[in-house]
């Protein structure tokens, strides 16, 4: 048996918990989730500290983490630990196109970094964790306004633009149980109109139609006895944004995508493992006026196992995976093979661990390696220190971009950089913690050298602190990063990210029925070859209430707030105040 | 005198408060701009009403409310229109006797609907609102007597700010158990 998935370490011991794999991740749980009004995937990433997104028009953020050189090399999305698809080809990899409802949402990891997971070793990673949305029949509805509408001025103005609608979005779903097995069926409907001024010259052009990006995702999932099993289709009409023409596309989305995943112990030896297959298929809509062809097929096969042996002090662990994609674009065909190997020891003493992992990547002729080790050290009671050390060669068949392709044959859009080059980052990290009751700080300082697609070296470093109590839930975090050396396309590379960025988050759950939560997050200015995007105060408020005994939830939440200039891409929309309501029922 | 309203001040708030969700008073009355047309447009506001339910929630009221005028053009150079905003509310009171001051604020939408038989155009629009409140209202029995002026902001591509005044009656309900139960 055996079908498995990395996704159930969750349930297993703290020492091998998928968080504990990731001791610098950041977690973002149902409950901030609730009280922030989220009504997307993606509204998860902007509760965290570390990743940034960047949009044009605001509908998916693309999310980019200071690793390596940021944007080479695609954040990895899993969905309960194992892999997804998301987008393909020249499609924007954001969170949107994954087939989950927001409803079924648990919690969302976010990780920079060099372990394993979903079965391949290091880069960054989002494992978006799922659960039964209701006892048995969920439904929601979620509405969304950006303001500066011209309302009745524009018979005085007619040049007033309008601006952004979302939504409405409608979720429903499922749920059947059984004593030993669940099952459900989620259904999402997104609606968005691309129009806000700085893109509407662009997407009133693009498309035969008023512009929109619309369409439902279909989830079907299973658990029993140590297994999960998930379907999940999407069919959209889109207009995204493909930053190879500097502009939004028209593009159908169909895509169907199939996960087994699980594990199962005998005695010390426990056995993981999970098997993906899904197909992608971007078509030109007759409603397109871009005289541009994004059509793209793709076939994925990913299949993993892996095996540790020991306890919690020491344990040996072990594990292989296999991936298979093959794509054919217009004239264009071509498959890609990648195999890989890893193998871990870990040991833990009073007070300290070490751990080591060796991987090993073939595709292509090619060989990728990595070596991470992590060692921890608790001096104190409430105190920890953990330094990390990785060096890690990805092939260019690992990331299998755009510019992959192109460099393989593919020239169905203009790319001006193929990619066939490896990627090569080397990491060093010193961190500590320290828990005093109800209060926490961790700090963190990180050298990075990077070569391969560009050179050079960077750093990042971080505080933060926060304080739990009954009723109120404080965090701060304020980073800063950047390209300390190397080259032109390096440094440019850094420098689309803030440099700076400082958020203070507090969330009140008062009496458990309603709560309160407000988040201030400071961004400094970036700079594109486009053109710069401004430094942006940014506040963000949420009220949410539940009634019924939790089973109906409402949200109201606002977003920019204080009306900053909030934009991420130099070609993009500035996304002014926006309000936002869910109601939800669960029965 | 001073000093007896200050002491009913802050004896008020600590009277029993009620519980939360124990009552539910639905109230109606119009509502008349006290300042201006619609920005600086030609627009010219109506006799509007105003419809509210508050309950007593977190030792203040909450209050859902819907304010609705028409705005037209006396000089007819441009469509009329009528706004409809509804809000969701919160708001701080003290009890002095028979009389309750309070005061508050509210977010929720400014919902537009033009005159205008031109197709081609929207003839609708939403957009963001917020706004506060303050007056008072007089019990006589489960009957209730308000009066209040409010401000309203329209987060439109030219801002307005809309000051309104209005009163009417309103009817205290004991909230069903069920009601209740949903509520809380």
């Amino acid at each position: 048996m055996t079908a498995l998935v990395l996704a159930s370490l969750l349930t297993l011991t703290p020492a091998d918990s998928l968080d504990a794999r990731c001791p610098n991740g950041e977690v973002v749980t149902r409950a901030e989730l609730d009280a922030a009004g989220a009504t997307t995937i993606h509204d998860a990433l902007r509760l965290t500290a570390r990743v940034d997104g960047v949009t044009t028009d605001g509908f998916d953020p693309i999310p980019a983490l200071g690793l390596g050189v940021p944007f080479a090399e695609p954040v990895r999305v899993l969905v309960d630990g194992a892999p997804a698809a998301r987008g393909a080809g020249p499609e924007p990899l954001g969170l949107e196109a994954l087939p989950i409802a927001v409803a079924e949402i648990e919690r969302v990891v976010v990780c920079l970094g060099a372990g394993v997971a979903g079965g391949a070793l290091g880069g960054p990673w989002i494992d978006v964790q799922t659960a039964p949305p209701a006892p048995a029949l969920a439904g929601a509805a979620s509405y969304g306004n950006e303001s500066g509408d011209p309302g009745p001025f524009r018979y005085l103005d007619p040049s007033l633009p309008n601006v952004d609608k979302v939504g409405p979005d409608y979720e429903a779903a499922i749920v059947t149980r059984a004593p030993a097995a669940v099952g459900w069926m989620a259904l999402r409907d997104r609606d968005f109109l691309p129009t806000d001024p700085a893109i509407f010259d662009r997407t009133r052009v693009a498309t035969a139609r008023y512009p929109k990006r619309n369409g439902p995702v279909l989830a079907v999932a299973a658990r029993a006895a140590g297994l999960r099993m998930r379907l999940g289709v999407r069919w959209f009409e889109d207009l995204p944004f493909l930053p190879e023409t500097g502009r939004e596309v028209p593009l159908d989305h169909t895509s169907a995508q199939a996960t087994v995943s699980g594990e199962r112990s005998w005695g010390a030896l426990r056995v993981w493992g999970h098997g993906h297959a899904a197909r992608v298929e971007v078509d030109r809509p007759d409603r397109s006026l871009v005289p541009l062809d994004p059509s793209w097929d793709e076939t994925r096969l990913d299949g993993a196992l892996a095996a540790r042996l020991g306890g919690a002090r020491r344990s040996v662990a072990a594990g292989v995976q296999a991936e298979r994609a093959a794509v054919s674009a217009g004239a264009f065909g071509d498959r890609i093979a990648v195999g890989r190997a890893w193998a871990e020891g870990r040991t833990t003493l009073d007070g300290s661990g070490l751990a080591v992992t060796l991987a090993g990547a073939a595709a292509g002729g090619g060989l990728g390696v990595g070596l991470v080790s992590e060692a921890w050290w608790r001096p104190a009671r409430g105190f920890v220190l953990r330094a990390e050390g990785s060096a890690r060669r990805s092939l260019a068949e690992e990331r299998r971009a755009l510019g992959v392709w192109a460099a393989r044959g593919y020239e169905g859009l203009p790319i001006d950089a193929p990619e066939a080059a490896p990627l090569d980052v080397a990491r060093l990290r010193l961190a500590t913690r320290v828990d005093r009751g109800a209060a926490w700080a961790e700090a963190s300082v990180e050298g990075q050298r990077a070569g391969g697609l560009a050179r050079g070296t960077a750093g990042l470093a971080r505080l933060g602190a926060g304080w739990r109590g009954a009723t109120l839930v404080l965090r701060a975090d304020a980073r800063v990063q950047g390209a300390l050396s190397g080259s032109a396309p390096f440094r440019e590379a850094w420098g689309r990210l803030p440099r700076l960025r400082a958020a203070l988050d507090a969330r009140a759950p008062l009496d458990g029925r309603v709560a309160l939560w407000a988040r201030l997050d400071g961004r400094s200015g970036a700079a594109w070859t486009e053109g710069d995007v401004p430094a942006m105060l940014l506040l963000d408020l949420g009220l949410s209430k539940r009634a019924w005994d939790d089973r109906l939830r409402l949200s109201l939440a606002g977003r920019n707030v204080l009306g900053a200039e909030e934009r991420t891409h130099p070609l993009g929309a500035s996304l002014e105040p926006r309000l936002f309501v869910r109601a939800e029922a669960r029965l | 005198m001073h000093r007896l309203a200050l002491l009913v001040l802050l004896i008020a708030p600590a009277q029993a408060q009620p519980t939360d969700w124990a009552t539910l008073t639905p109230g109606l009355g119009p509502a008349v701009p006290l300042a201006g047309g619609f920005g600086d447009g030609p627009w010219e506001a109506g006799l509007g009403a105003h419809a509210r339910v508050e309950a007593p929630l977190y030792g203040g009221r909450v209050r859902a409310a819907l304010w609705a005028t028409a705005y037209e053009d006396p000089g007819g150079a441009v469509p009329g229109f009528v706004l409809a905003v509804p809000t969701l509310g919160w708001g701080p009171f003290v009890d002095a006797g028979r009389v309750r001051l309070g005061a508050g604020g509210r977010v929720g939408a400014a919902l537009l609907r033009v005159d205008d038989d031109d197709a081609g155009r929207l003839q609708t629009e939403t957009e963001l609102a917020v706004g506060a409140w303050g007056g008072g209202a007089v019990r006589l029995g489960r009957v209730e007597v308000w009066a209040e002026a409010e401000a309203t902001h329209l987060t439109l591509s030219t801002p307005v700010t809309l000051v309104t005044g209005g009163g009417g009656l309103a009817l205290r309900l004991d909230a069903p158990r069920w009601l209740r139960a949903v509520l809380r």
